[in-house]
């Protein structure tokens, strides 16, 4: 009964709206009432509001077909929908693990949720951009939600230094995909992911069809050897790895991860990756598919970099948090093979990858944000290696836990991180990166180590004086619980992984003919 | 004629100004070349026949920015150093990575262009005279405002959530709730403030 | 009933050694008992059926491996050659069982001891009914862990440990022969099943393997394999220095295991695989030769052991050479018929031998016996009439065997055939001769040991007299009656289980060798008897005399010390692989090479490394800007060199190149520190 299909956006106004409506509302009691700390207020309001968007989200049923809404510069598909789905889930858990993080770091301003909400209004709209400019503007908005999330800390150096640090190499990166978006404007006349699919892809078959090669120059040199839109291309390409912190661009995320508070950070490394592959996906499986094979080499290049980079500076990293994050480039490298490959199987795997890697992080910064030392916690508040000893001893399930999560990123056999990382490895083999995987494989080996060195310090590691850990609050040890359950679900049946991202895939794969 | 001459002299003012302002010493010179290189891009601009934005620019950029960035350098505590020793040691490698950039730059827009355009040998190449435009009038603005509230109503709600969440995150950054702050003017310090120490104009 | 026949001793097995607590000594010894008296009825069934009515049962059970290449069931093949085994194996079985009840009574281990004997068993019923050359091996390995473990019954004795390892050990060796073996049939053949790979041989005649630019005879390749298998199982010359060392388990162990059943897995594996064997008359003659160098050798050892169970197990050994080269002379029938009778006699010469030591207060030293003939009456006949039958007496069971096995070997008119026909001969003497310095040192003369124990010498109880009476009417009996059925001329007792070319079959030839050339054999053979006891009646001063003299002793000491070769074997080849061992594989290679490229070096390689690219994050904005704008270029410049070389790239130069920047960048910080 839709009458006009730009309902389907429904969700999002409505998060649009809230976040307004939540400004207002957070403005008026905090200023009316002498600055009442309705911070927790606020957050659950939030996680409200995301919990009716996902409803909203669920309700709006959309399973083969798809549309494209406000002068085709919307798509509404099952990737998108899904994955904003997951990414409603995910941030909700992501709120209530922070919840106490905030208050103890005495991060008291209720806008630090409307920024969070403000964020994934941005992500939302990168899932579902269908145009150049839709993808700026809402990675700008998520982006410029970030910089100020990174910076909010501001009795801390490190937390300003790493939102200035951020801001900067992110503006830089902006103006590198708005430089290659205008030639890629220039040359095309558009910016309309569909408009650009229709044009390439028919030209390039239309081409081949032809004799006669002499009237057809400008074809040939704009669209054919493609050397301006491969040029533009790579601008893009390389501000959307920028985000991702893939390998020489990836030193920004080391400092602003540290720096930054680690509510933020946990947004920062789980939440937005999901965002910026779909939007790798649409640009360059759907509209520029015809290009793979040129811009296939350089990507291998940078992923096995990414690899390389991540499993091995990890060695040297006395910090949880700056280990987490190489972890996090490396799994981003390994999610770049398998979105290198080019193939049906491959764009499976990396949904898959992905998606195993936003719940695996979950879990694994919920445990960090549990662990809160007892004393001198709030002026530490990044964690050395050495504070996790003997964690087995002070509360054994948590380690457990832990472990469990850290061993299975790190793609030990018997759990789902061993599935979906083989699954890559496998895709890789299959289009003869034969070289790639050996590569990528000896660098998860490394890996494994300092993954392992953790398991080793928290079980093993005998420290004279052991370290006291607040006690944890019932509700948020269940949610952390149903969390660790999920993940060994998945491992006992990964086939629900498996199915959503084939649907994904197909569905994509679908439209893009 | 007088358009392509104008055209080119334009350029050739954008691109010193835009070196000078990497290159020269003195922030403050800095930002009087950066002004410079915004009013000569919006005049190309206004060559080209884009009254709306390229007014917009002179607005935005010189009335706006560019002050409060010449406020923000007097205001901060610089000093000037010597840069030469530094950039003469990366001089050689920056230099190279930018000549590549350069050369990669020059390789791919000319072959992508040089076939199509008829008048490219003429120095008429920039004139071009839409006949349509002359008869059926329709001002940049009235487009520009067309296009945004129908074709890019979302694009430009986006931009206005990004509007109001600037304004809400500097807000936040600065706004004093707790009395433990680190940056902080004291306003002694700042009034007490020699000729010699300050940056010279 | 088939399947009944095989998996019923493990039943048993499983019943003792799994609840032989709950069971106690006497029920286990009952289940096991009980299983392996049915086992032996069902294959007496089964030889009814298969050998007399020519029913060969064919069972195809279940896939076991089945890849596109390799496909292994798990099948049995019951013919003549299979149920005769059958039978003899589940007779012994059943017997060393009773025995054993009695035997081992006063041990607490008995449960886990019938366990073993039955599981033994179930290896060996597995060995002899396989159909496909895999599950063979698992039987031959299985019996193979079976006697470890029971030679090593009592485990807390030193020699006993040691006797097991030294067995497994020399195994090893016969297993990895035949291992290869079956690989190679498994190359060429890329079957495993008994049916494919015999069908296959005649057309693989003069085929050609190739191996590290040699070229081999296929089929003799694959034959000599196998025949080393049989020679570590069979204990032939050369790996033989494990079956007396053997001897250090349980008596029944000895009787079972390496008198009757095991030690004949390697006849039955060359008499199984006999169409293979007469396609190479090479590795024949080899087998031969080999064959009636054991016969010879091992009968000379045991002349002048002292330990009864050793110069049983010697003559165990000789007799198997008897087998092998009867087997080597294409008679497989000879030999397997050899087998049978052999162990039923030599079953009952452990068996009585095992009496005796449980008379003498476990003494098992010859010198300290003598005087038990009238001590232990029926131990003692039992074992003269064992004894008889080994030496080929006229008439007994050994006779028709041995007498034909040097027939045919004389009536091959072949310079190998004479070899084993004379070393055969001398053995049937030497045979002969030590069998009557047993009885006479044993039973006749003075006794010698201390009094107590001489007092406390007694007969055996009812299970253990019952065996040896059971064993006792096949030793005497079977060689008659079984004769002509099973060796007879025209006799189409074996139908397709042994294969024998017409070119190799001289049976006829034997029948007209040259009177004198028949009756050598048993003209030695008494003579033996008949020196030999006279020799230790009246001449024993010249025995000792003899022993004493500068030669004498020598030679004394060369047989008495086995001709030496457990000392080279442990001076020359063990001493030798410890050292290449030790020196080469594990500290050069092991601790050397592998360790500096492998763990510890690639772990400092790698932290190195890591601290370099640790080192890449140095804080500063314009760093970092910097490399974004230079990876920029890169990937741009990257693009615009494939335009021009894009033809001669390939990635995983890159890729190589990014590997080796690693090592190349080792230096830089060591230069900068």
């Amino acid at each position: 009964m839709l009458i006009f299909k730009e309902i389907q956006l429904l969700p999002e106004i409505f998060l649009g709206i809230s976040i307004i409506y939540l400004i207002i509302h957070g403005t008026f009691i905090s200023v009316n009432n002498k600055y009442l700390l309705i911070q927790n207020s606020v957050l659950y309001l939030s996680v409200l509001i995301i919990s009716l968007f996902c409803f909203l989200l669920i309700n709006n049923t959309i399973e083969c077909n798809d549309f494209q809404i406000f002068n085709n510069t919307i798509i509404i598909d099952y990737l998108g929908s899904f994955s904003k789905i997951l990414i409603a889930i995910v941030s909700i858990f992501c709120f209530l693990m922070i919840q106490r993080y905030l208050t103890v770091q005495k991060i008291n301003y209720f806008e630090y949720s409307v920024l969070i909400l403000f964020a994934l209004l941005g992500i939302f709209f990168i899932c579902s951009s269908n145009d150049l400019i839709t993808a700026y503007l809402a990675i700008e908005l998520q982006s410029l939600s970030f910089y100020i999330m990174a910076a909010l800390k501001k009795d801390s150096a490190f937390s300003v230094d790493a939102g200035l640090k951020y801001f900067i190499l992110g503006a830089f990166s902006s103006s590198l995909f708005l430089f290659g978006s205008s030639i890629l404007y220039g040359v095309s006349g558009t910016t309309n992911f569909e408009d650009l699919k229709n044009l390439f892809f028919w030209v390039y078959s239309s081409y081949d069809c032809t004799q006669d090669a002499s009237d057809y120059t400008f074809v040939k040199d704009v669209f054919i050897n493609g050397g301006l839109i491969q040029f533009a291309l790579s601008f893009i390409f390389v501000s959307l790895l920028f985000k991702l912190a893939i390998a020489p661009f990836h030193l920004w995320s080391i400092d602003v991860y540290e720096g930054s508070p680690s509510s933020s950070t946990f947004f920062f490394a789980v939440v937005p990756k999901l965002a910026i592959f779909i939007l790798l996906v649409r640009i360059f499986y759907s509209s520029f598919f015809e290009y793979t094979a040129k811009w296939r080499y350089y990507i291998v290049i940078l992923a096995v970099l990414t690899i390389v980079v991540g499993s091995f500076a990890g060695l040297e990293q006395k910090k949880l948090k700056s280990l987490l994050a190489y972890s996090s480039i490396s799994h981003m490298g390994y999610t770049l093979i398998a979105f290198s490959t080019g193939t049906f199987e491959g764009l499976q795997m990396l949904f898959c990858y992905l998606f195993l890697y936003m719940i695996a992080g979950l879990c694994i910064w919920s445990i960090f944000l549990m662990l809160q030392l007892k004393y001198k916690y709030v002026k530490k508040q990044n964690k050395d290696l050495a504070d996790l000893s003997s964690l087995s001893k002070s509360n054994n399930i948590l380690a457990l836990f832990f472990s469990t999560v850290l061993l299975s990123i790190a793609g030990l056999p018997p759990m789902v991180g061993f599935l979906v990382k083989i699954g890559i490895f496998l895709v890789s083999i299959e289009v003869s990166m034969y070289f790639v995987s050996i590569v990528s494989i000896l660098c998860s080996v490394i890996s494994t180590f300092y993954y392992i060195r953790i398991v080793k310090i928290m079980f093993f590691e005998n420290s004279t004086a052991g370290k006291l850990y607040q006690p944890i609050k019932s509700h948020i040890s269940i949610v952390i619980v149903c969390l660790f359950y999920f993940l060994l679900f998945l491992f006992i049946n990964p086939t629900l992984i498996y199915l959503f991202s084939y649907k994904i895939t197909l569905l994509l794969t679908m439209t893009m003919m | 004629m007088i358009v392509n001459l104008f055209f080119y002299f334009f350029s050739f003012v954008l691109i010193t100004s835009s070196l000078m302002t990497v290159f020269s010493q003195n922030s403050i010179y800095s930002v009087l070349f950066l002004v410079l290189s915004f009013v000569s891009s919006s005049s190309i601009l206004f060559l080209l026949e884009c009254e709306y934005v390229s007014l917009i620019f002179i607005i935005i950029y010189v009335g706006a920015i560019a002050v409060l960035f010449l406020f923000v350098v007097m205001m901060l505590d610089i000093k000037t150093i010597s840069l030469v020793k530094d950039s003469l040691k990366y001089f050689p490698f920056g230099s190279f990575i930018g000549i590549a950039f350069l050369i990669e730059i020059l390789l791919v827009v000319p072959s992508t262009f040089e076939a199509i355009n008829p008048y490219n040998i003429s120095f008429l190449c920039n004139f071009h005279l839409d006949w349509f435009n002359k008869l059926d009038y329709f001002t940049e603005i009235m487009s520009v405002g067309h296009l945004l509230y129908t074709d890019y109503l979302i694009q430009f709600l986006l931009s206005g959530n990004i509007l109001l969440l600037a304004t809400i995150g500097p807000v936040t950054l600065v706004l004093i709730r707790s009395i433990k702050t680190t940056k902080k003017q004291i306003t002694f310090k700042q009034l007490s403030r020699t000729y010699n120490s300050v940056l010279y104009i | 009933m088939y399947l009944l026949l095989i998996f019923l001793p493990l039943i048993g097995s499983i019943c003792a050694g799994l609840f032989g607590r709950i069971l106690g000594p006497f029920g286990s010894s009952f289940v096991t008992v009980i299983c392996l008296m049915v086992t032996f009825c069902l294959s007496l069934f089964a030889f009814y059926e298969v050998a007399l009515l020519d029913c060969c049962v064919y069972i195809k059970l279940a896939p076991w491996i089945n890849s596109e290449m390799l496909n292994v069931d798990w099948g049995f093949l019951f013919d003549s050659l299979t149920v005769v085994m059958c039978c003899v194996v589940t007779f012994v079985s059943s017997i060393v069982h009773l025995y054993s009840t009695e035997y081992m009574a006063y041990d607490p281990h008995l449960p886990r001891f019938m366990s073993y004997l039955s599981l033994f068993t179930f290896f060996m019923l597995i060995l002899v009914t396989a159909d496909n050359f895999i599950q063979m091996f698992v039987g031959w390995e299985g019996v193979g862990l079976c006697s470890y473990l029971l030679i090593n019954f009592w485990f807390t004795r030193i020699q006993a440990n040691k006797a097991a390892i030294k067995a497994m050990i020399l195994n090893r060796i016969g297993d990895f022969g035949l291992v290869i073996g079956i690989l190679i049939i498994f190359v060429e053949y890329k079957a495993v099943d008994y049916a494919t790979v015999f069908a296959l041989t005649p057309i693989f005649t003069n085929k050609v393997f190739h191996f590290l630019n040699f070229d081999f005879d296929l089929i003799s390749l694959i034959c000599f394999f196998l025949f080393i298998g049989a020679v570590g199982k069979s204990a032939q010359l050369g790996l033989h220095t494990w079956l007396p060392d053997a001897m250090e388990g349980p008596t029944p162990v000895s009787a079972l295991i390496h008198a009757a059943t095991m030690v004949t897995a390697g006849v039955f594996l060359i008499a199984r695989t006999s169409p293979l064997f007469e396609y190479t008359s090479s590795i024949l003659s080899l087998v031969t030769i080999v064959g009636a160098c054991t016969a010879f050798f091992a009968a000379t050892v045991g002349l002048l052991q002292n330990d009864l169970k050793r110069v049983i197990a010697y003559s165990t050994c000789s007799q198997l050479g008897y087998m092998v080269f009867a087997c080597g002379l294409s008679n497989y029938s000879v030999g397997v018929f050899h087998l049978v009778n052999h162990a039923f006699f030599k079953a009952l010469l452990f068996l009585g031998a095992g009496s005796i030591i449980h008379a003498v207060a476990d003494e098992q030293d010859m010198r300290k016996m003598g005087g038990l003939k009238k001590l232990v009456p029926f131990t003692y006949s039992m074992m003269v009439i064992g004894s008889l039958a080994l030496i080929g007496f006229p008439f007994l069971t050994g006779f028709y065997s041995k007498d034909v096995i040097l027939e045919v070997a004389y009536g091959k008119y072949t310079l190998e055939g004479h070899f084993s026909y004379i070393l055969g001969t001398l053995g049937a003497f030497l045979t002969a001769f030590y069998s009557t310095r047993l009885i006479y040192l044993t039973f006749l003369s003075k006794p010698n040991g201390y009094k107590s124990v001489i007092c406390a010498a007694y007969d055996s109880s009812y299970q253990i007299s019952a065996s040896l009476f059971f064993l006792v009417i096949p030793s005497v009996l079977i060689g008659f009656y079984a004769k002509d059925m099973i060796i007879g001329f025209g006799s189409d007792f074996w139908g397709n289980a042994i294969f024998t070319s017409i070119e190799n079959m001289n049976r006829i030839d034997s029948e007209f060798i040259t009177h004198f050339y028949k009756i050598l054999p048993v003209a030695l053979s008494i003579l033996g008897v008949t020196s030999s006891f006279l020799l230790y009646l009246f001449g024993s001063k010249i025995l000792v005399k003899l022993k004493l003299s500068t030669i004498g002793k020598k030679i004394y000491n060369f047989f008495n010390k086995k001709w030496f070769f457990d000392k080279v074997y442990n001076e020359y080849v063990s001493q030798f692989f410890f050292t290449i061992s030790y020196t080469v594989t594990y500290k050069t290679i092991d601790r050397g090479i592998i360790e500096i490229f492998g763990p510890m070096g690639l772990s400092s390689a790698i932290t190195k490394k890591a601290l370099y690219i640790s080192k890449l994050q140095t804080g500063y904005l314009y760093h970092y800007t910097f490399l974004i704008l230079t990876g920029l270029t890169l990937i741009l410049g990257v693009r615009q060199f494939w335009v021009f070389l894009g033809d001669f790239i390939d990635f995983k130069i890159f890729v190589l190149f990014l590997i080796l920047s690693f090592f190349l960048l080792n230096e830089k910080p060591s230069k900068n520190q």
